[in-house]
């Protein structure tokens, strides 16, 4: 039996009460919580047994040329590495042989915030025809012509991370010739290249403050997307300087996931795997159930339970949260 | 002391190994009807650096292979199971600051939680000395482990 004793703050949790409603009226009661292969997570209440069913590969291993502070392109290492468009086709087909179902393609970006995924559209292409694999693609800033090519490749889906703060852009990001202008016309291109689109926002991104969330939610919703995942900043993962400082608060982290339900009531919102451990992980998660999100990749020990206590009805994925569209449109299984 | 693939492996403690459960935990006689468990260097090595520790209630009854205490690193979350059933009597308070202890020193300041056993039987259980080392290299080398 898990049991859960948390301080939880009374006045946001009556504002959260909002979020969850229209969760119910939108949704209904299921919550879908997701364990992509790429991590072994076990708690008490909650693991996915059996084969791996959906990973990460990263077309340039390790390697990123921004080398952001707040990642330091520590988010690629536990990616399968595959640097060439032959290494791409050679690692799908020893995953399929395997049993796996779906991938990530991401990667590290250049020096203009792109991942340069030109090279590997063929092949993706040839992934999906040949394979019938799932292929979502983890990219940076996005022209028309590369989002053209995602279309024609035939990706499922197509992750970004869209900041709403120039500040951060240039400090955190070590972009200073681009702006919040540049991530929303990465949407814009996206979606009018016909792609479905799960952009994501980091809470806490500038240094563990918040800061353009919420215009970046703003952002977001004006392109109608087909999910929406959001993150916290781990400083563990960052550089040095980052590593001491210390995350939003699961409060304020809580305040972003509400004002999200908010502004798109009929997309999902999903929290994504990148969140600081430990028990604030658990009140963050538990703040999200309430201020009424779709679903929660890798919740804490007891937050599918609590999930249970009050109402909802847990549906358990191994793939990655990005795809509960497609789960819910019953074009994939669970 | 032995060593395992580079992983040290203290002949004096009683080991709890059983790959089926994921448990590679060793255990100490404090003498006064505790003990103090830890995670092997084997199993600290297999897990990566430490981010986070989250030990169960003091005062928890905790039966043999359900959790003490959950770790996590960036590949890797999950239990400490415990190597016998028993009451938790203390937790490692500098591990919920520094959780990396557990991979700079898993036989010192990295121990998890002390356990006053509830069914001395199951302590009997656990092995020990070469017959301990024996089952922690057949784990390191079927999976690959090396520390160092």
């Amino acid at each position: 039996m898990v049991e859960l004793e948390l301080d939880l703050n009374r006045d946001l949790l009556e504002r959260l009460r909002e979020g969850f409603d229209i969760r119910l009226r939108n949704f209904g009661k299921k919550v879908y919580f997701h364990s992509p292969g790429f991590k072994h997570y076990e708690v008490e209440d909650f693991s996915v047994k059996g084969p791996v069913r959906f990973v990460d590969i990263s077309i340039t291993g390790k390697k990123c040329e921004l080398m952001c502070d707040h990642c330091a392109s520590k988010i690629l290492w536990h990616m399968i590495p595959a640097e060439t468009p032959e290494e791409l086709w050679k690692v799908c087909e020893d995953l399929k042989a395997k049993g796996v179902t779906g991938i990530l393609i991401s990667g590290g970006s250049n020096r203009d915030g792109v991942v340069e995924l030109y090279p590997y559209l063929k092949t993706m292409k040839r992934i999906k025809e040949d394979l019938g694999m799932i292929v979502t693609c983890h990219v940076g800033l996005v022209d028309r012509s590369l989002a053209e090519g995602l279309k024609e490749a035939g990706v499922d889906a197509v992750l970004l991370d869209i900041i709403g703060d120039d500040e951060t852009i240039a400090k955190v990001y070590k972009l200073p010739h681009k702006t919040v202008r540049d991530y929303y016309i990465s949407l814009t291109n996206l979606k009018e290249a016909g792609l479905k689109i799960v952009p994501h926002v980091i809470i806490g991104l500038h240094y563990g403050k918040i800061k353009g969330e919420f215009r970046a939610l703003d952002m977001i919703a004006d392109h109608d997307p087909d999910a929406l995942v959001l993150v916290v900043v781990m400083p563990y993962y960052g550089k040095a300087s980052f590593q001491l400082l210390p995350p939003p608060s699961p409060e304020e982290g809580a305040e972003v996931v509400l004002y999200a339900r908010k502004v798109m009531p009929g997309v999902p919102v999903m929290i994504g795997c990148a969140r600081p451990a430990g028990p604030e992980r658990v009140k963050f998660d538990i703040y999200s159930l309430l201020a009424g999100v779709n679903g929660i990749a890798f919740p804490a020990e007891g937050v599918v339970t609590y999930s249970r206590e009050i109402g909802l009805e847990p549906v358990v994925s191994p793939s990655c949260c990005s795809t509960v569209f497609m789960i819910q449109a019953g074009i994939i299984e669970p | 002391m032995a060593e395992v693939n580079g992983c040290p492996v203290p002949e004096d403690l009683l080991y709890h190994v059983d790959p089926e459960a994921n448990a590679f935990t060793w255990a100490r006689d404090n003498g006064d009807g505790t003990y103090t468990v830890g995670l092997t260097s084997i199993a600290a090595a297999m897990a990566g650096r430490l981010v986070a520790y989250t030990p169960k209630k003091v005062g928890k009854v905790v039966k043999k292979g359900k959790s003490v205490a959950t770790i996590e690193s960036g590949k890797w979350v999950g239990p400490v199971p415990a190597p016998f059933e028993g009451e938790i009597v203390e937790v490692n308070e500098a591990l919920k600051a520094n959780p990396g202890l557990v991979n700079d020193d898993p036989y010192g300041q990295g121990w998890i939680v002390k356990l006053k056993p509830t069914n001395p039987d199951e302590v009997n259980q656990l092995l020990k000395g070469q017959e301990a080392v024996e089952a922690l290299r057949k784990v390191a080398e079927e999976k690959g482990v090396k520390c160092g």
